[in-house]
């Protein structure tokens, strides 16, 4: 049962058929892992703990950089020099005391993200780099934990669903096999604030529409926004039946 | 030899019919690493580049990983 105090905090999700008190109180027992609390992890935090997920695991080893504020919106100016997962705490902690928030600053070696995976209901990447986002599919893999993972850059933004407790799921190698470090990054190609918060904001969505037990309609689909045109690509996953991390071929 | 019509990121081209994929990144020049593509809006695996061959009418779309967030 909901309090009379969460009835009025989410009176807007109980008018929807599709949540009801049944999903809040889902999202309620829920926990979600959000790796990277950039300008992906900002918005996807911010409507995660204004959504009233119960329990929510922030992880980045960075500080706020005055250069991270023009997107980057779960902080403020005088937040600038302290690790972004304390800003972050903070600043979710005035928006929804009821939310329960661990932060992790340190970076995780691939055992303790094992850890952190298996304890969540729903894994997001809001991270900045291919080698970050190679080892969380591989670990939500292994775990068949479900992994929702955004991209964005300049004026352009990828997103995609793995439902790993899925057998038959694409992973993000099936996608992009190659791990070599790319060049484009928000510090070297730049970024437009919207993008990432358009990508993010999906990205919870995704989140939250997997607890209460609504389906995705991205589920091995790869979808890619332009932000100049506004329009919107969609491109189907297949599983890799020689993809070493998911087939089951090699190191997995 | 016969020719067969494509697109690649929405420009029109002309290439050998029976060319693979793997023959096409070579010749538009366009076989480095990172890059992901997809026939008609399906995603091919990098594995299967070699063995799939490219018909007349295929859109084909390149890009890459972004990893920024």
């Amino acid at each position: 049962m909901l309090t009379d105090a969460e009835t009025l905090r989410y009176s807007r999700h109980l008018l929807l058929d599709k949540v009801s008190e049944t999903g809040q109180l889902k999202l309620k027992a829920a926990t979600v892992l959000v790796i990277g609390m950039g300008g992906l992890g900002s918005p996807v935090a911010l409507y995660l703990a204004a959504a009233g997920v119960g329990n929510l695991v922030l992880a980045d080893f960075d500080e706020l950089d005055v250069s991270n504020l023009q997107r980057q919106v779960c902080y403020d100016t005088s937040q600038v020099g302290l690790h972004k997962v304390d800003a972050a705490k903070a600043r979710l902690s005035e928006l929804n005391p009821e939310v329960r928030i661990r932060g992790i600053k340190k970076k995780m070696s691939a055992m303790q993200l094992g850890m952190e995976v298996g304890l969540a209901d729903v894994v997001l990447d809001c991270t900045d780099n291919l080698e970050s986002r190679h080892l969380v599919s591989q670990v939500c893999h292994r775990q068949s934990t479900p992994l929702i993972v955004g991209a964005g850059i300049r004026l352009e933004g990828q997103l995609m669903m793995f439902d790993f407790s899925q057998p038959d799921s694409a992973c993000y190698h099936c996608l992009f096999p190659s791990t070599e470090e790319q060049a484009l990054n928000c510090a070297n190609s730049g970024v437009l604030g919207p993008i990432v918060g358009t990508i993010g904001s999906l990205q919870a969505l995704e989140a939250i529409k997997y607890l209460v037990g609504l389906p995705s309609g991205i589920k091995n689909q790869l979808k890619l926004f332009d932000g100049v045109s506004l329009n919107w690509q969609t491109f189907n996953i297949s599983k890799d039946p020689a993809c070493p991390v998911c087939s089951g071929h090699g190191t997995n | 030899m016969e020719q067969i019509k494509i697109s690649i990121n929405g420009e029109v081209r002309h290439i050998a019919a029976n060319t693979n994929i793997a023959q096409l990144l070579v010749e538009i020049g366009n076989a480095e690493q990172g890059v992901a593509l997809a026939v008609n809006q399906a995603i091919i695996a990098r594995s299967e580049w070699p063995a799939h061959i490219i018909n007349h009418g295929d859109e084909i779309s390149l890009f890459q990983a972004i990893a920024g967030g």
